[in-house]
Protein backbone atom coordinates (compact mmCIF):
# COMPACT_ATOMS: atom_id res chain seq x y z
CA UNK A 1 0.00 0.00 0.00
CA UNK A 2 2.81 2.41 0.90
CA UNK A 3 4.45 1.69 -2.17
CA UNK A 4 1.55 2.11 -4.27
CA UNK A 5 0.57 5.34 -2.47
CA UNK A 6 4.40 6.92 -3.49
CA UNK A 7 4.19 5.44 -7.19
CA UNK A 8 1.51 7.07 -7.42
CA UNK A 9 2.34 10.99 -8.02
CA UNK A 10 5.09 9.33 -10.81
CA UNK A 11 2.45 7.57 -12.56
CA UNK A 12 0.18 10.89 -12.54
CA UNK A 13 3.47 13.21 -13.17
CA UNK A 14 4.12 10.30 -16.38
CA UNK A 15 0.49 10.18 -16.91
CA UNK A 16 0.45 13.99 -17.67
CA UNK A 17 3.46 14.35 -19.16
CA UNK A 18 1.92 11.57 -22.29
CA UNK A 19 -0.92 13.76 -22.61
CA UNK A 20 1.21 16.88 -23.46
CA UNK A 21 1.25 18.71 -26.70
CA UNK A 22 3.93 17.34 -28.55
CA UNK A 23 4.86 20.74 -30.63
CA UNK A 24 6.48 23.48 -28.03
CA UNK A 25 4.74 26.48 -26.54
CA UNK A 26 3.82 29.19 -28.75
CA UNK A 27 6.74 31.43 -26.40
CA UNK A 28 9.37 29.27 -28.02
CA UNK A 29 8.78 30.09 -31.48
CA UNK A 30 10.21 33.37 -32.82
CA UNK A 31 8.69 36.43 -33.19
CA UNK A 32 7.43 36.75 -37.17
CA UNK A 33 9.06 39.20 -38.94
CA UNK A 34 7.75 41.62 -41.25
CA UNK A 35 6.65 39.88 -44.47
CA UNK A 36 9.62 41.71 -46.76
CA UNK A 37 12.17 40.02 -44.40
CA UNK A 38 10.40 37.18 -43.75
CA UNK A 39 10.69 36.35 -47.60
CA UNK A 40 14.42 37.43 -47.72
CA UNK A 41 15.38 35.32 -44.98
CA UNK A 42 13.73 32.82 -47.17
CA UNK A 43 15.65 33.64 -50.08
CA UNK A 44 18.80 33.97 -48.75
CA UNK A 45 18.69 30.25 -47.60
CA UNK A 46 18.63 29.12 -51.46
CA UNK A 47 15.49 27.14 -51.29
CA UNK A 48 14.04 28.50 -55.12
CA UNK A 49 15.75 28.00 -58.25
CA UNK A 50 15.99 31.36 -59.25
CA UNK A 51 15.34 35.15 -57.29
CA UNK A 52 12.02 35.64 -56.88
CA UNK A 53 10.47 39.10 -57.56
CA UNK A 54 8.58 41.31 -55.38
CA UNK A 55 5.39 42.22 -57.57
CA UNK A 56 2.68 45.05 -57.24
CA UNK A 57 -0.45 44.02 -54.68
CA UNK A 58 -2.96 44.13 -57.44
CA UNK A 59 -1.53 41.90 -59.75
CA UNK A 60 -0.67 39.48 -56.86
CA UNK A 61 -4.52 39.74 -55.83
CA UNK A 62 -5.63 39.06 -59.65
CA UNK A 63 -3.41 36.01 -59.41
CA UNK A 64 -4.62 34.67 -55.91
CA UNK A 65 -8.40 35.99 -56.16
CA UNK A 66 -7.77 38.26 -52.95
CA UNK A 67 -8.67 41.55 -52.63
CA UNK A 68 -6.04 44.35 -50.80
CA UNK A 69 -8.29 44.65 -47.82
CA UNK A 70 -8.01 41.10 -47.41
CA UNK A 71 -4.38 41.39 -46.27
CA UNK A 72 -3.46 45.48 -46.58
CA UNK A 73 0.21 43.99 -45.68
CA UNK A 74 0.34 40.99 -48.56
CA UNK A 75 3.37 40.42 -50.35
CA UNK A 76 3.75 38.33 -53.18
CA UNK A 77 7.30 36.61 -54.70
CA UNK A 78 6.94 35.32 -58.45
CA UNK A 79 9.58 33.67 -60.69
CA UNK A 80 10.41 34.54 -64.23
CA UNK A 81 7.80 31.94 -65.47
CA UNK A 82 10.71 29.47 -65.70
CA UNK A 83 10.06 27.78 -62.69
CA UNK A 84 6.91 27.27 -60.01
CA UNK A 85 8.83 28.83 -56.95
CA UNK A 86 6.91 31.43 -55.25
CA UNK A 87 6.03 33.11 -52.00
CA UNK A 88 3.12 34.62 -50.44
CA UNK A 89 3.10 36.57 -47.15
CA UNK A 90 -0.29 37.59 -46.14
CA UNK A 91 -1.00 38.94 -42.68
CA UNK A 92 -5.12 39.21 -42.49
CA UNK A 93 -7.10 41.75 -41.48
CA UNK A 94 -9.54 39.25 -39.35
CA UNK A 95 -10.71 35.51 -39.21
CA UNK A 96 -13.16 35.96 -42.48
CA UNK A 97 -10.28 36.74 -44.19
CA UNK A 98 -7.67 34.63 -42.62
CA UNK A 99 -10.72 31.82 -43.80
CA UNK A 100 -10.68 33.36 -47.30
CA UNK A 101 -7.24 33.48 -47.91
CA UNK A 102 -6.70 29.77 -46.58
CA UNK A 103 -9.00 29.18 -49.30
CA UNK A 104 -7.64 30.88 -52.08
CA UNK A 105 -3.69 29.48 -51.18
CA UNK A 106 -4.99 26.13 -51.66
CA UNK A 107 -6.95 27.16 -55.15
CA UNK A 108 -4.22 28.79 -56.38
CA UNK A 109 -2.13 25.65 -55.79
CA UNK A 110 -4.63 23.36 -57.54
CA UNK A 111 -4.55 25.60 -60.64
CA UNK A 112 -0.97 25.72 -60.98
CA UNK A 113 -0.58 22.18 -60.87
CA UNK A 114 -3.02 22.10 -63.56
CA UNK A 115 -1.36 24.10 -65.51
CA UNK A 116 1.98 22.68 -65.36
CA UNK A 117 0.69 19.49 -65.64
CA UNK A 118 0.94 20.49 -68.66
CA UNK A 119 3.25 23.26 -69.25
CA UNK A 120 6.25 21.98 -67.21
CA UNK A 121 5.70 18.26 -66.01
CA UNK A 122 9.04 18.19 -63.77
CA UNK A 123 7.62 21.31 -61.30
CA UNK A 124 4.87 19.47 -60.49
CA UNK A 125 6.23 17.54 -57.37
CA UNK A 126 7.38 21.13 -55.97
CA UNK A 127 3.58 22.23 -56.07
CA UNK A 128 2.50 18.65 -54.39
CA UNK A 129 4.95 19.60 -51.94
CA UNK A 130 3.92 23.42 -51.05
CA UNK A 131 3.90 24.86 -47.45
CA UNK A 132 1.05 26.51 -46.69
CA UNK A 133 1.63 27.53 -42.83
CA UNK A 134 -0.54 30.04 -40.61
CA UNK A 135 0.35 31.56 -37.44
CA UNK A 136 -2.20 33.83 -35.80
CA UNK A 137 -4.05 35.56 -38.68
CA UNK A 138 -0.66 35.66 -40.77
CA UNK A 139 -0.66 33.06 -43.83
CA UNK A 140 2.17 32.31 -45.87
CA UNK A 141 2.49 29.78 -49.17
CA UNK A 142 5.66 28.51 -49.78
CA UNK A 143 6.88 26.60 -53.21
CA UNK A 144 10.51 25.89 -53.10
CA UNK A 145 12.75 23.66 -55.29
CA UNK A 146 14.74 22.84 -50.95
CA UNK A 147 11.95 22.05 -48.67
CA UNK A 148 14.63 21.50 -46.48
CA UNK A 149 16.24 24.93 -46.98
CA UNK A 150 12.45 26.28 -46.52
CA UNK A 151 11.96 24.24 -43.36
CA UNK A 152 14.74 25.50 -41.53
CA UNK A 153 13.58 28.76 -42.14
CA UNK A 154 10.05 28.28 -41.63
CA UNK A 155 9.94 26.03 -38.63
CA UNK A 156 11.72 28.82 -36.69
CA UNK A 157 8.18 31.19 -36.53
CA UNK A 158 5.73 28.16 -37.44
CA UNK B 1 2.94 44.22 -110.05
CA UNK B 2 4.42 45.27 -113.36
CA UNK B 3 6.49 47.41 -114.70
CA UNK B 4 5.93 49.56 -117.80
CA UNK B 5 7.13 52.07 -120.16
CA UNK B 6 5.57 54.57 -122.85
CA UNK B 7 6.14 53.76 -126.25
CA UNK B 8 6.05 56.67 -128.70
CA UNK B 9 3.55 55.92 -131.19
CA UNK B 10 4.82 56.29 -134.95
CA UNK B 11 2.35 56.97 -137.48
CA UNK B 12 2.49 55.86 -140.45
CA UNK B 13 1.82 57.98 -143.36
CA UNK B 14 1.96 57.09 -147.04
CA UNK B 15 4.52 59.29 -149.32
CA UNK B 16 4.56 58.42 -152.96
CA UNK B 17 8.42 59.27 -152.69
CA UNK B 18 10.94 57.12 -150.72
CA UNK B 19 12.50 59.83 -149.68
CA UNK B 20 9.56 61.56 -147.95
CA UNK B 21 9.17 58.06 -146.68
CA UNK B 22 12.77 58.15 -145.35
CA UNK B 23 12.33 61.80 -144.01
CA UNK B 24 9.77 60.60 -141.77
CA UNK B 25 11.13 58.15 -140.23
CA UNK B 26 14.68 59.63 -139.38
CA UNK B 27 12.23 62.56 -137.68
CA UNK B 28 10.64 60.15 -135.81
CA UNK B 29 13.15 58.30 -134.76
CA UNK B 30 15.22 61.40 -133.44
CA UNK B 31 12.02 62.21 -131.59
CA UNK B 32 11.49 58.88 -129.54
CA UNK B 33 15.49 58.63 -128.71
CA UNK B 34 15.27 62.15 -126.95
CA UNK B 35 12.30 61.79 -124.84
CA UNK B 36 13.25 57.97 -123.66
CA UNK B 37 16.86 60.03 -122.81
CA UNK B 38 15.33 62.35 -121.02
CA UNK B 39 12.77 59.72 -118.92
CA UNK B 40 15.63 57.77 -117.79
CA UNK B 41 17.65 60.24 -116.70
CA UNK B 42 14.57 61.28 -114.16
CA UNK B 43 14.82 57.46 -112.86
CA UNK B 44 18.58 57.25 -112.31
CA UNK B 45 19.00 60.78 -110.74
CA UNK B 46 15.95 59.25 -108.03
CA UNK B 47 18.07 56.18 -107.91
CA UNK B 48 21.14 57.31 -107.02
CA UNK B 49 19.59 58.99 -103.92
CA UNK B 50 19.16 55.06 -102.98
CA UNK B 51 22.44 53.18 -101.02
CA UNK B 52 22.78 50.12 -103.09
CA UNK B 53 22.60 46.84 -101.10
CA UNK B 54 26.07 46.83 -101.18
CA UNK B 55 26.89 49.84 -99.18
CA UNK B 56 24.16 49.13 -96.44
CA UNK B 57 25.37 47.30 -93.58
CA UNK B 58 25.23 43.65 -93.31
CA UNK B 59 21.72 42.72 -91.70
CA UNK B 60 22.18 41.06 -88.35
CA UNK B 61 20.18 38.13 -87.08
CA UNK B 62 17.98 40.05 -85.70
CA UNK B 63 17.65 43.01 -88.01
CA UNK B 64 14.96 45.04 -88.21
CA UNK B 65 12.52 45.00 -90.36
CA UNK B 66 10.81 47.66 -90.14
CA UNK B 67 12.02 51.07 -91.20
CA UNK B 68 12.76 53.37 -88.22
CA UNK B 69 10.15 56.65 -87.94
CA UNK B 70 7.53 55.62 -90.41
CA UNK B 71 4.58 56.79 -90.71
CA UNK B 72 1.74 54.66 -90.99
CA UNK B 73 -1.43 55.49 -93.22
CA UNK B 74 -3.43 53.01 -94.97
CA UNK B 75 -5.49 53.98 -97.24
CA UNK B 76 -8.08 50.75 -98.28
CA UNK B 77 -7.01 49.26 -102.14
CA UNK B 78 -9.68 49.66 -104.56
CA UNK B 79 -9.63 49.40 -108.23
CA UNK B 80 -12.61 51.76 -108.37
CA UNK B 81 -10.79 54.18 -105.98
CA UNK B 82 -10.07 57.43 -107.32
CA UNK B 83 -5.92 57.78 -108.94
CA UNK B 84 -3.91 59.86 -106.47
CA UNK B 85 -2.72 62.50 -108.02
CA UNK B 86 0.62 62.56 -109.90
CA UNK B 87 3.17 65.26 -107.86
CA UNK B 88 3.05 68.85 -109.36
CA UNK B 89 5.59 69.26 -112.08
CA UNK B 90 4.85 65.90 -113.34
CA UNK B 91 4.83 65.54 -117.15
CA UNK B 92 1.47 65.11 -118.32
CA UNK B 93 2.01 61.88 -120.45
CA UNK B 94 2.89 60.39 -117.60
CA UNK B 95 0.35 57.64 -116.18
CA UNK B 96 -1.23 58.59 -112.35
CA UNK B 97 0.13 56.79 -109.41
CA UNK B 98 -1.75 53.56 -109.37
CA UNK B 99 -5.20 53.51 -106.79
CA UNK B 100 -4.27 51.89 -103.78
CA UNK B 101 -0.95 53.59 -103.34
CA UNK B 102 0.11 55.22 -99.70
CA UNK B 103 1.88 57.79 -98.17
CA UNK B 104 4.77 56.12 -96.44
CA UNK B 105 7.71 57.66 -94.98
CA UNK B 106 10.26 56.00 -94.13
CA UNK B 107 13.75 57.44 -93.21
CA UNK B 108 15.53 54.19 -94.32
CA UNK B 109 14.84 51.34 -97.07
CA UNK B 110 13.85 48.06 -94.57
CA UNK B 111 16.72 46.05 -94.01
CA UNK B 112 16.72 42.82 -96.80
CA UNK B 113 14.93 44.91 -99.45
CA UNK B 114 15.93 45.29 -102.92
CA UNK B 115 15.44 47.46 -106.07
CA UNK B 116 13.43 45.39 -108.29
CA UNK B 117 14.62 44.83 -112.40
CA UNK B 118 13.99 47.26 -114.88
CA UNK B 119 12.88 50.28 -112.57
CA UNK B 120 14.64 52.82 -115.06
CA UNK B 121 11.53 51.90 -117.02
CA UNK B 122 8.78 53.64 -114.27
CA UNK B 123 8.80 56.80 -114.91
CA UNK B 124 6.63 57.32 -111.39
CA UNK B 125 7.88 54.99 -109.14
CA UNK B 126 10.06 51.68 -108.69
CA UNK B 127 9.44 48.14 -107.35
CA UNK B 128 11.47 47.08 -104.55
CA UNK B 129 11.16 43.34 -103.46
CA UNK B 130 11.78 42.82 -99.88
CA UNK B 131 12.81 39.96 -97.86
CA UNK B 132 10.60 37.35 -98.60
CA UNK B 133 10.74 38.23 -102.44
CA UNK B 134 7.85 40.43 -102.57
CA UNK B 135 7.06 43.46 -104.69
CA UNK B 136 6.49 46.20 -103.02
CA UNK B 137 5.40 49.32 -105.89
CA UNK B 138 6.88 52.13 -104.60
CA UNK B 139 6.49 55.97 -106.11
CA UNK B 140 8.64 58.64 -106.19
CA UNK B 141 7.79 62.22 -105.10
CA UNK B 142 9.86 65.41 -106.94
CA UNK B 143 12.32 67.09 -105.40
CA UNK B 144 13.07 64.71 -102.98
CA UNK B 145 13.40 60.85 -104.22
CA UNK B 146 11.94 59.66 -100.57
CA UNK B 147 10.67 55.99 -101.39
CA UNK B 148 6.51 55.75 -100.99
CA UNK B 149 5.96 51.71 -100.67
CA UNK B 150 2.56 50.08 -100.89
CA UNK B 151 1.11 49.59 -97.41
CA UNK B 152 1.48 46.50 -96.21
CA UNK B 153 -0.36 44.48 -93.51
CA UNK B 154 2.73 42.03 -93.19
CA UNK B 155 4.86 44.95 -92.42
CA UNK B 156 5.84 45.03 -88.81
CA UNK B 157 4.39 48.37 -87.05
CA UNK B 158 7.11 50.75 -87.77
CA UNK B 159 9.01 52.88 -85.12
CA UNK B 160 7.23 55.64 -84.09
CA UNK B 161 7.77 58.36 -81.06
CA UNK B 162 6.99 57.06 -77.81
CA UNK B 163 4.03 57.54 -76.31
CA UNK B 164 2.66 57.91 -72.43
CA UNK B 165 1.00 54.78 -71.29
CA UNK B 166 -2.76 56.01 -71.76
CA UNK B 167 -2.18 54.42 -75.35
CA UNK B 168 -3.01 51.29 -73.55
CA UNK B 169 -6.19 51.97 -71.64
CA UNK B 170 -8.32 51.04 -74.42
CA UNK B 171 -6.05 47.78 -74.24
CA UNK B 172 -5.97 44.21 -73.00
CA UNK B 173 -3.07 41.96 -73.38
CA UNK B 174 -3.81 38.40 -73.69
CA UNK B 175 -1.57 35.16 -73.87
CA UNK B 176 1.38 32.89 -72.67
CA UNK B 177 3.62 32.47 -69.91
CA UNK B 178 5.76 35.26 -71.33
CA UNK B 179 2.47 37.26 -71.17
CA UNK B 180 2.12 36.46 -67.86
CA UNK B 181 5.85 37.69 -67.65
CA UNK B 182 4.49 41.32 -69.11
CA UNK B 183 1.77 41.80 -66.72
CA UNK B 184 3.98 40.83 -63.70
CA UNK B 185 7.29 42.71 -64.30
CA UNK B 186 6.72 45.14 -67.61
CA UNK B 187 5.79 48.21 -65.04
CA UNK B 188 2.12 48.93 -67.62
CA UNK B 189 -0.47 50.15 -65.57
CA UNK B 190 -3.13 51.06 -67.95
CA UNK B 191 -4.32 47.78 -69.68
CA UNK B 192 -6.50 44.76 -68.62
CA UNK B 193 -4.19 41.62 -68.69
CA UNK B 194 -4.98 37.79 -68.93
CA UNK B 195 -2.17 35.51 -68.89
CA UNK B 196 -1.03 32.26 -67.84
CA UNK B 197 0.97 30.01 -68.80
CA UNK B 198 0.50 27.09 -70.79
CA UNK B 199 -1.49 28.88 -73.17
CA UNK B 200 -1.64 28.13 -76.79
CA UNK B 201 -4.13 29.52 -79.64
CA UNK B 202 -5.99 25.95 -78.99
CA UNK B 203 -6.68 26.42 -75.21
CA UNK B 204 -6.96 30.25 -74.65
CA UNK B 205 -10.62 30.10 -75.15
CA UNK B 206 -11.42 26.92 -73.62
CA UNK B 207 -9.18 26.54 -70.54
CA UNK B 208 -10.78 28.39 -67.69
CA UNK B 209 -7.89 29.46 -65.71
CA UNK B 210 -9.05 33.45 -64.79
CA UNK B 211 -10.92 34.25 -61.85
CA UNK B 212 -14.23 35.40 -62.22
CA UNK B 213 -16.37 37.68 -59.95
CA UNK B 214 -18.40 34.74 -58.57
CA UNK B 215 -15.26 32.88 -57.48
CA UNK B 216 -15.09 30.29 -60.22
CA UNK B 217 -12.93 30.44 -62.89
CA UNK B 218 -13.53 31.41 -66.67
CA UNK B 219 -11.23 31.13 -70.11
CA UNK B 220 -8.82 34.15 -71.01
CA UNK B 221 -11.31 34.33 -73.82
CA UNK B 222 -14.62 34.69 -71.63
CA UNK B 223 -12.62 37.42 -68.92
CA UNK B 224 -11.91 39.64 -72.37
CA UNK B 225 -15.63 39.65 -73.97
CA UNK B 226 -16.28 41.04 -70.16
CA UNK B 227 -15.28 44.12 -71.98
CA UNK B 228 -15.36 46.11 -75.46
CA UNK B 229 -11.65 47.28 -75.98
CA UNK B 230 -9.96 49.30 -78.28
CA UNK B 231 -6.75 47.19 -78.98
CA UNK B 232 -6.07 43.72 -78.09
CA UNK B 233 -2.62 42.77 -78.11
CA UNK B 234 -1.78 39.00 -78.45
CA UNK B 235 1.28 37.20 -77.53
CA UNK B 236 1.52 33.44 -78.62
CA UNK B 237 3.32 30.64 -79.99
CA UNK B 238 6.56 29.52 -77.77
CA UNK B 239 4.25 26.39 -76.55
CA UNK B 240 3.51 26.04 -80.32
CA UNK B 241 6.42 25.11 -81.06
CA UNK B 242 6.39 21.71 -80.16
CA UNK B 243 2.85 20.86 -82.13
CA UNK B 244 2.60 18.95 -84.93
CA UNK B 245 3.81 22.76 -87.34
CA UNK B 246 3.61 25.70 -88.56
CA UNK B 247 0.60 24.81 -90.85
CA UNK B 248 -1.62 23.46 -87.89
CA UNK B 249 -0.16 26.90 -86.10
CA UNK B 250 -1.46 29.35 -88.48
CA UNK B 251 -4.86 27.51 -89.01
CA UNK B 252 -6.04 27.80 -85.26
CA UNK B 253 -4.15 31.22 -84.69
CA UNK B 254 -6.26 32.27 -87.86
CA UNK B 255 -9.54 31.04 -86.18
CA UNK B 256 -8.96 32.81 -82.78
CA UNK B 257 -8.27 36.12 -84.86
CA UNK B 258 -11.94 35.53 -86.43
CA UNK B 259 -12.89 34.61 -82.74
CA UNK B 260 -11.08 38.17 -81.58
CA UNK B 261 -12.84 40.45 -84.50
CA UNK B 262 -16.36 38.71 -83.34
CA UNK B 263 -15.60 39.14 -79.58
CA UNK B 264 -13.99 42.58 -80.33
CA UNK B 265 -15.59 44.81 -83.12
CA UNK B 266 -14.10 47.66 -83.08
CA UNK B 267 -10.51 46.43 -81.68
CA UNK B 268 -7.38 46.72 -84.01
CA UNK B 269 -5.61 43.42 -83.01
CA UNK B 270 -2.08 43.40 -82.82
CA UNK B 271 -0.20 40.08 -83.45
CA UNK B 272 2.88 40.05 -81.18
CA UNK B 273 6.13 37.85 -82.76
CA UNK B 274 7.81 35.69 -80.43
CA UNK B 275 10.60 36.94 -78.30
CA UNK B 276 13.81 35.09 -78.52
CA UNK B 277 15.96 32.48 -76.52
CA UNK B 278 19.23 32.28 -75.66
CA UNK B 279 22.40 30.63 -77.38
CA UNK B 280 22.82 27.97 -75.41
CA UNK B 281 19.04 27.16 -75.83
CA UNK B 282 18.86 27.56 -78.80
CA UNK B 283 21.76 25.42 -79.45
CA UNK B 284 21.26 22.69 -77.22
CA UNK B 285 16.95 22.75 -77.49
CA UNK B 286 15.71 20.73 -80.93
CA UNK B 287 12.41 22.66 -80.07
CA UNK B 288 13.09 25.91 -78.84
CA UNK B 289 15.68 27.03 -81.54
CA UNK B 290 15.65 31.20 -82.39
CA UNK B 291 15.59 29.67 -86.58
CA UNK B 292 12.32 27.87 -85.29
CA UNK B 293 10.92 31.03 -83.79
CA UNK B 294 12.08 32.84 -86.65
CA UNK B 295 10.14 30.48 -88.87
CA UNK B 296 6.86 30.59 -86.60
CA UNK B 297 7.38 33.97 -86.37
CA UNK B 298 6.95 34.82 -90.44
CA UNK B 299 3.67 32.60 -89.87
CA UNK B 300 2.74 35.22 -87.39
CA UNK B 301 3.75 38.01 -90.16
CA UNK B 302 1.51 36.52 -92.67
CA UNK B 303 -1.04 36.19 -90.73
CA UNK B 304 -1.22 39.42 -89.90
CA UNK B 305 -1.31 40.13 -93.48
CA UNK B 306 -4.21 38.23 -94.19
CA UNK B 307 -6.43 38.97 -91.21
CA UNK B 308 -5.20 42.69 -91.50
CA UNK B 309 -3.86 42.64 -88.19
CA UNK B 310 -0.96 44.71 -87.17
CA UNK B 311 2.52 42.67 -86.78
CA UNK B 312 4.36 43.75 -83.68
CA UNK B 313 7.94 42.25 -84.51
CA UNK B 314 8.94 42.41 -80.42
CA UNK B 315 11.92 40.01 -81.37
CA UNK B 316 13.82 43.07 -81.42
CA UNK B 317 12.89 44.24 -78.14
CA UNK B 318 14.85 41.34 -76.15
CA UNK B 319 17.11 40.22 -78.58
CA UNK B 320 21.03 41.58 -78.40
CA UNK B 321 23.15 41.76 -81.32
CA UNK B 322 23.55 38.42 -82.07
CA UNK B 323 19.74 37.98 -82.67
CA UNK B 324 19.91 35.95 -79.20
CA UNK B 325 18.18 36.67 -75.57
CA UNK B 326 21.30 38.04 -73.61
CA UNK B 327 23.15 35.24 -72.16
CA UNK B 328 22.34 34.95 -68.39
CA UNK B 329 19.20 37.22 -68.85
CA UNK B 330 16.48 33.91 -68.55
CA UNK B 331 17.04 30.78 -65.93
CA UNK B 332 15.89 28.41 -68.50
CA UNK B 333 16.60 30.04 -71.42
CA UNK B 334 13.43 30.69 -72.71
CA UNK B 335 11.87 33.16 -69.96
CA UNK B 336 13.83 36.77 -69.11
CA UNK B 337 14.28 37.89 -65.72
CA UNK B 338 12.22 40.29 -64.61
CA UNK B 339 14.15 43.46 -65.40
CA UNK B 340 13.89 42.46 -69.43
CA UNK B 341 9.94 43.10 -69.17
CA UNK B 342 10.18 47.05 -68.91
CA UNK B 343 12.33 47.40 -72.14
CA UNK B 344 9.67 45.26 -74.29
CA UNK B 345 6.74 47.80 -73.05
CA UNK B 346 9.47 50.25 -74.21
CA UNK B 347 9.16 48.80 -77.54
CA UNK B 348 5.57 49.16 -77.60
CA UNK B 349 5.32 52.75 -76.63
CA UNK B 350 7.72 53.41 -79.57
CA UNK B 351 5.70 50.89 -82.32
CA UNK B 352 2.65 52.38 -81.75
CA UNK B 353 -0.72 52.88 -84.74
CA UNK B 354 -2.61 55.96 -84.39
CA UNK B 355 -4.29 55.87 -87.93
CA UNK B 356 -5.84 52.73 -89.76
CA UNK B 357 -7.82 53.95 -92.65
CA UNK B 358 -10.16 50.80 -94.01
Amino acid sequence: MKKLLLCLPVLLLLLLCACGEKTPPAASKAELPAPEALAAELQASGAFAEELVLTENDVGCFLYGLVESDAPEMRYYFSSGAVADEIAVLPCADDAALEKVTSECATRLDLQTQLFTVYKPEEVPKLEKALVLQRDKTVVLCVATDYEKAREILDKYF
Amino acid sequence: MSVFSHQKKVKRRRWPAAAGMLLVLVLGLILWIGWDAGAGSHAAAVAGQLESPETRPPASAASKSAPAEAVLLRLAASDEEDPAPAPEGTPERLPPYPAGSVDYVPSARPDGWTVAPKADLCFWGMDLIDAGAKIHRCRFRTGGGQLLPDYDWGLPVPESEAVEQDYFSDAVFIGNSLAQGFMLYAGLKTADQYAVQSITVNNIGSEKVIRDDNGGFISILDAMARKQYGKVFVMLGINELSWAGKDTFYTKYAELIDLLRELEPGAEIFLQSMTPVTAKESETSTVFTNDRIHEYNEVIRQLAEDKEAHYLYVFDALADDTGCLPAGSSSDGIHPYSNYYPQWLTYLQTHTVTEVKR
